[in-house]
């Protein structure tokens, strides 16, 4: 069983810090997702536990053994490309083989290992192609074959799906995580910037972030499992990033805080509770209130808080329909509303604003805390 | 469609008159050297040979041209093993190695491509002698290496640094060592490239004449440019006999030419490692 752990890993090009005080442990077995936008250095990380980028500060540990100094060919690790590279001049046998040959794995050994990967990824009739005779899909599974024969202790993965058309993406996603089921002891390291991705692949997301917020916070915002990424983000960013569309995020002003929860007022005048200890700050403190489109339902009964706000227009999509909103104070409001809804005479809507569902970002864009309980 | 036609056709002529220019100097020559001395003098230099005469080859095959044709392929067998070794190597390690003189060697050796040979002439010839390699088709070689490296470290640096840098990541990841990685991946890969060094250079050196002239003084350490020197005489000149070995000289070169024309065409236009 492998484990790898980062503590305080730092990485530059030149002057500019790409990668800051990262500490992060990723347990035996786990799948674990590097997720954020483009240039956040997912791809840099990931290549440091592969060896092909110097860590430029800290320490990296697979198994508890120090190994930023360990070459990257003993490291025990396999990757599977982005762009495959498969090397074109060798068939899809030899390009399996190659690495056990050159760590001179018996050749009998190596014909059983390259033929079980085959069978597991169905490419037995491929193996005597070349690459560039070979469909994208099965380029894929070659790259991932070439990784499965090295027995690896951690696989890693740099946004091995995103040159495949859509529904070739989904297919090989899920093969991916069947794939993941057959070699429990291996852990995984897959990067990628779709969320719908991570989501449904990971048993850990590491969302890690870039520029301003990077520099004073470090690399990583938030880690943990996807589902409590989507409930309990830890700031806006985290927040706004997971979820389509993005949450929603409302000005509000605090006007009641004690241990039971916090009040806010919207620019509209409507008051909102929510479970949220907001006492650390002044009355009158300006916040974001963040919801989620989903979370935002046509209200039914006049007891639970609502808003009401102007319908710009409705997008039908038969199982669902957003509905775009604008504020007071001009900002957008999408809600994502089950079925099919009509646009109203009054072109108003009255939304339910479920007080479990909200958050609540201070000034400093960290979300504040959940009361207990809540 | 008039107008594609038009391009067409205006392709189509532009087309025959390269033929044209290309074919018609080595069809003259192939032709003038069927002709008999005497036909040489006195009928016009247009002039179709009368009969179909091979006796100028026959004198030349039966002089030295065997053992000019052995020293040259010889010599340009050696010369090109060595550049292609020496060049890819030098293009892998310009091409990918991270080290400090990087971009300033690779400019030096770049502008070995301006030098001209001529004012290498006399040194090399004093090096030759002094060395003892003067007068033997070996004292060639070291030249002809020279000359050629910095066109052809130039074409295969360019190469190389095509080739995907995710490749060279992936080998390490397959436990290659600088010099696998050379020889299993970039070596391989270079193919089109180094079929381009190897002909180029190939036809430049079977056809060089001044370090051939300069190096070499008897008749059997010389290389074919210098064959036509059997046939001008203090007095008088054997036209058709020289314009015959210069035909034959020419003839390996068009018959490897006709063999390997698909893979030379492709190593010319090589550069797209897609796929
Ligand atoms: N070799 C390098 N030299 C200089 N800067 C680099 C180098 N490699 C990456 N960077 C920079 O480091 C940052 C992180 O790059 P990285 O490739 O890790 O991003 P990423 O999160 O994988 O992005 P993407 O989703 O676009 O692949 C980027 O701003 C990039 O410009
Ligand atoms: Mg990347």
């Amino acid at each position: 069983m492998t484990s790898i752990s980062f503590s305080h890993v730092a990485k530059n090009f030149g002057k500019v810090q790409v990668i800051r005080d990262v500490d992060l442990d990723i347990a035996p077995g786990e799948f674990c997702v590097f997720l954020g936008p483009s240039g956040c250095g997912k791809s840099t990380l990931l290549r440091m536990i592969a060896g092909l980028e110097a860590a430029g500060a800290g320490e990296i540990r697979i198994d508890g053994r120090l190994i930023n100094n360990v070459p990257a060919a003993e490291r025990q690790v396999a990757m599977v490309f982005q762009n495959y590279a498969l090397y074109p001049h060798m068939t899809v046998y030899e390009n399996m083989a190659f690495g056990l040959k050159q760590t001179k794995v018996p050749g009998p050994e190596i014909k059983a290992r390259v033929a079980e990967a085959a069978r597991i990824l169905q490419i037995e009739p491929l193996l005597d192609r070349m690459p560039k005779a070979l469909s994208g899909g099965q380029r894929q599974r070659v790259a991932i074959g070439r990784a499965i024969v090295r027995q690896p202790k951690v696989f890693l993965f740099d946004e091995p799906l995103s040159n495949l058309d859509a529904a070739l993406r989904v297919h090989m996603r899920s093969e991916i995580a069947s794939l993941h089921r057959k070699f429990p002891s291996a852990s995984v390291v897959y990067v990628t910037h779709d969320q719908m991705e991570a989501m449904a692949l990971a048993d850990k997301i590491v969302l890690l972030h870039t520029g301003r917020t990077a520099q004073e916070r470090g690399s990583i915002a938030q880690v943990g499992g996807p589902l409590d990424l989507y409930h309990r983000p830890k700031n806006r960013f985290v927040a706004s990033f997971l979820g389509s569309p993005t949450m929603n995020f409302l000005t509000a002003s605090l006007v009641g805080a004690d241990a039971s929860g916090a009040a806010v007022e919207l620019s509209g005048g409507e008051r909102i509770a929510l479970p949220v200890d907001a006492r650390s700050l002044d009355l009158g403190a300006r916040l974001t209130l963040g919801v989620r489109p989903e979370h935002l339902s046509p209200a039914a009964d006049a007891t639970a808080q609502t808003i009401v706000r102007p319908v710009e227009m409705i997008e039908h999509f038969g199982e669902f329909s957003f509905v775009y909103l604008t504020s007071g104070d001009g900002t957008p409001l999408i809600a994502k509303v089950q079925g099919e809804t009509a646009m109203p005479a009054d072109k108003t809507f009255r939304l339910g604003v479920p007080a479990g569902c909200c958050h609540l970002f201070g000034p400093d864009d960290l979300a504040l805390p959940r009361v207990a309980g809540a | 469609m008039a107008a594609f036609l038009g391009r067409r056709f205006v392709l189509a002529s532009l087309g025959l008159f390269w033929l044209a220019v290309t074919t018609l100097p080595f069809l003259y020559l192939a032709l003038m050297s069927l002709k008999t001395q005497q036909e040489t003098y006195s009928a016009s230099i247009w002039a179709l040979p009368n009969s179909f005469n091979l006796v100028n080859y026959e004198e030349v095959l039966r002089g030295r041209f065997f053992t000019y044709l052995g020293n040259s392929v010889l010599v340009v067998s050696i010369s090109v093993a060595l550049i292609v070794l020496i060049s890819s190597m030098a293009a892998y390690a310009l091409a990918r190695l991270k080290f400090r003189l990087n971009g300033p060697l690779f400019a030096l050796i770049v502008a070995g491509m301006i030098v001209p040979v001529h004012v290498t002439l006399v040194p090399i010839y004093l090096l030759t002698r002094e060395i003892g390699l003067y007068d033997t088709p070996f004292g060639l070689i070291g030249p002809y290496v020279a000359i050629s490296l910095p066109i052809s470290v130039f074409i295969l640096t360019e190469f190389m640094r095509q080739i995907p840098k995710e490749l060279e990541e992936a080998a390490e990841l397959d436990n290659c060592g600088p010099f696998t990685k050379f020889f299993k991946i970039f070596l391989p890969l270079s193919g089109p490239g180094i079929s381009t060094v190897a002909i180029y250079n190939a036809i430049q050196l079977w056809n060089e004449f001044i370090f051939a002239y300069v190096l070499t003084s008897s008749p059997d350490k010389r290389t074919l440019p210098l064959a036509v020197w059997d046939y001008q005489g203090e007095y008088q000149t054997n036209i058709p006999a020289t314009l015959a070995v210069v035909t034959l000289s020419c003839l390996p070169l068009i018959i490897a030419y006709a063999i390997g024309q698909e893979h030379i065409v492709k190593g010319m236009m090589a550069g797209s490692l897609k796929g």
